[in-house]
């Protein structure tokens, strides 16, 4: 008995089991996605619940998590230069609909921190809090350079980015059905400029089209509004 | 397959530097997505790189969970006010998806109306 609790304290030590769990269990989130057939039983969202709440009744703190799933961590880089591939496939059409891109870019990078101020006004949530919710629509990694600049807590903004990431990939599909947006131009480019990354994931397994346009609302809300909110938001 | 590698790594590492170097805060890999998107429209690449890319996309969902459980394992720090976070961002990112979709199918309609390869069913 005294062997096999070592044995399991062992493992978990070991970057091996964490990296083993995360595939595991995302392939098992992603085996239910497809047994219930709905957008709500998002595997991204599944997983990480899943193993947050492994991680909680065995004691593990993230850090030691991560020893091992930094291994998956890693491709995102790789995969996100990989999306240049459906990207360059789909800009010769883009040309034509540069119009609806520009001004539903315009709209979106304003609503999207307009909303949020105003709600925060509603809520009467605290200066640090409002400062890092901003930034929510943008991939993770510029919403924290864009909380430092707005006096947010960086951490803070990335966490809240990537929740909005999942909120997004799991309501858009119902969403957009029930609006009746059938152009997948639309539905990807709306996704990606709000949703990011996880968005972007969630419009490629949708339809390649809403996929690449995800990229280019992606791309363009991150390059934007890192200067956009600064100048919104920081003369008051 | 090497190849395929170092083209993405490649890409990757010239995004990271040149944003590093400009000062720009934009991420690495995005910088390098789009470096790789102006190449690919003068030139193909190989089909290994290819591959490699598409099969890197199919599993993009998973690349993300490190990160999700890493906001999950912190939810407990930011308890306090989380009630009110969580409806900033679901009512939020509801009204802005609304509003950046209905402009786009709206002048879309008229510049450009959807192929059938590119609308839903």
């Amino acid at each position: 008995m005294n062997r096999l609790n070592e044995t399991f304290v062992y493992l978990g030590q070991q970057p091996l089991l964490w990296l083993f769990l995360t595939v595991a269990i995302f392939q098992l989130a992603s085996q239910l996605q497809r047994k219930l057939n709905t957008p709500l039983a998002n595997p991204v969202a599944i997983a990480a619940a899943a193993i947050g709440v492994i991680l909680w009744a065995s004691d593990t703190p993230y850090s030691q998590y991560f020893e091992g799933a930094q291994f998956v961590h890693f491709l995102l880089g790789p995969a996100v230069v990989s999306l240049a591939f459906p990207l360059a496939r789909e800009l010769p059409k883009v040309r034509r609909v540069w119009l609806p891109i520009s001004v539903s870019l315009v709209v979106g990078l304003l609503v999207a921190p307009l909303s949020v101020w105003l709600l925060c006004q509603a809520l009467t949530l605290t200066d640090p809090v409002q400062m890092s919710l901003l930034s929510k629509h943008v991939t993770s990694p510029v919403a924290m350079g864009i909380a430092n600049q707005m006096g947010g807590i960086a951490s803070l903004a990335a966490g809240l980015s990537v929740l909005t990431g999942i909120f997004g990939a799991i309501v858009v599909s119902p969403l957009f059905n029930r609006l009746g947006f059938v152009d997948y131009r639309a539905r990807g480019f709306a996704t990606g400029l709000n949703c990011h990354g996880i968005g972007t994931a969630h419009a490629f397994s949708v339809h390649p089209v809403a996929g690449s346009y995800a990229v280019i609302g992606m791309a363009l809300s991150a390059a934007l509004s890192s200067l956009l909110i600064p100048l919104l938001f920081l003369a008051r | 397959m090497l190849n395929a590698w170092l083209w993405l790594l490649g890409y990757q590492l010239i995004g990271t530097a040149l944003m590093h170097f400009l000062l720009w805060p934009i991420p690495g890999p995005v910088a390098g997505m789009v470096l790789l998107t102006c190449h690919l429209m003068l030139r193909q690449a190989s089909a290994f790189t290819e591959q490699l890319a598409s099969s890197l996309i199919q599993y993009l969902p998973l690349l993300f969970v490190p990160a999700a459980t890493g906001v999950v394992a912190h939810l407990d720090l930011v308890s306090g006010s989380l009630g009110a976070m969580a409806l900033v961002i679901a009512l939020s990112t509801l009204l802005s998806l609304w509003a950046t979709g209905w402009v786009f199918c709206r002048l879309a309609r008229k510049v450009a109306p959807a192929e059938a390869a590119e609308r839903r069913g």
